[in-house]
């Protein structure tokens, strides 16, 4: 493929089936409409319950007693916005979230259809405002525990007056409130 | 389409020194118009193979994406889609154009 010069790249997918998925591509010189470079992806479908449920793969809590409360929930984060996919939620959806075992304890993120925002800071406003431990942040976006059950065990307070979560939870971590976790 | 994560030098950070690459979105199609950038330079003239691989990665990776919130396997399992890569192969034409 030549540089500095304009192409266009096409990209669907070929079959789909339960389990996989394969997707082709092809680049293309503008100018000449000639393909300079193909490839093909096979992607296998990873069930939300091998990845997250259990821990099977990874023992979060003790994760959680070796490393800082902050580093943790950054960790949360980053993995957050890496698995975020563009979804139809509506409207902007905007959380305030409060740690009550790490600094700084405000944090806000801002959730539309197209982008994740996290940052520092309380906001002036908020659609849903989540109170709790690292810990239990992680339970709520890992889907180990849905929100009532935080509540009940008074491991989370929680202000959802429009009924937000679910499509917040929907967009960053792929399950809904509403059928709870696998 | 803006496909947003941490891949800042595809996807952009607002600086402007990112490719900004923007996916269209369009029954079933993922389409990506971009002039290849000189700093993607291997030999004189030709893109680095690197540089189109990791192209390939990101669209073919959101096609996928994009297709498994879309159906096609048991709804139980298909609220997201992680998607190991299991091949990737490019065919890369560097004398082409």
């Amino acid at each position: 493929m030549p540089t500095s010069r304009s192409i266009t790249i096409r990209a669907q997918a070929e079959t789909a089936s339960e389990r996989t998925i394969t997707v082709s591509l092809q680049g293309s010189i503008d100018d000449s409409e000639q393909v300079t470079f193909r490839a093909r992806g096979d992607y296998a479908r990873v069930s939300p319950t091998g990845r997250h449920g259990g821990g099977a793969d990874a023992d979060y809590d003790s994760l959680e007693e070796r490393f800082d409360r902050l580093r943790f929930f950054a960790w949360l984060t980053a993995a957050m916005k890496e698995s975020y996919l563009p979804v139809d939620i509506g409207s902007p959806v905007r959380l305030a979230v409060g740690l009550s075992d790490a600094t700084p304890k405000h944090w806000t993120l801002d959730v539309a259809d197209r982008s994740l925002e996290v940052e520092a800071g309380k906001p002036a406003s908020w659609d849903v405002r989540y109170t709790g431990t690292v810990r239990s942040w992680r339970e709520l976006v890992y889907g180990v525990r849905i929100a009532d059950e935080l509540i009940a065990a008074g491991s989370a307070t929680v202000g959802d007056p429009d009924g937000l979560l679910s499509a917040f939870l929907a967009a960053v971590a792929g399950w809904e409130q509403t059928d709870g976790p696998e | 389409m803006r496909y947003s994560n941490l891949i800042q030098w595809i996807t952009g950070n607002g600086s402007g020194s990112c490719l900004e690459l923007q996916i269209d979105w369009d029954v079933g199609q993922a389409v990506v118009h971009l002039a290849v950038p000189s700093a993607s330079q291997a030999a004189p003239g030709i893109a680095h193979g690197g540089f189109l691989a990791a192209l390939a990665d990101h669209m073919t990776g959101f096609v996928a994406a994009q297709q498994g919130r879309r159906g096609g396997g048991n709804p139980a399992d298909d609220r997201r889609l992680f998607g190991p890569h299991a091949h990737l192969p490019v065919d890369h034409y560097p004398g082409a154009g």
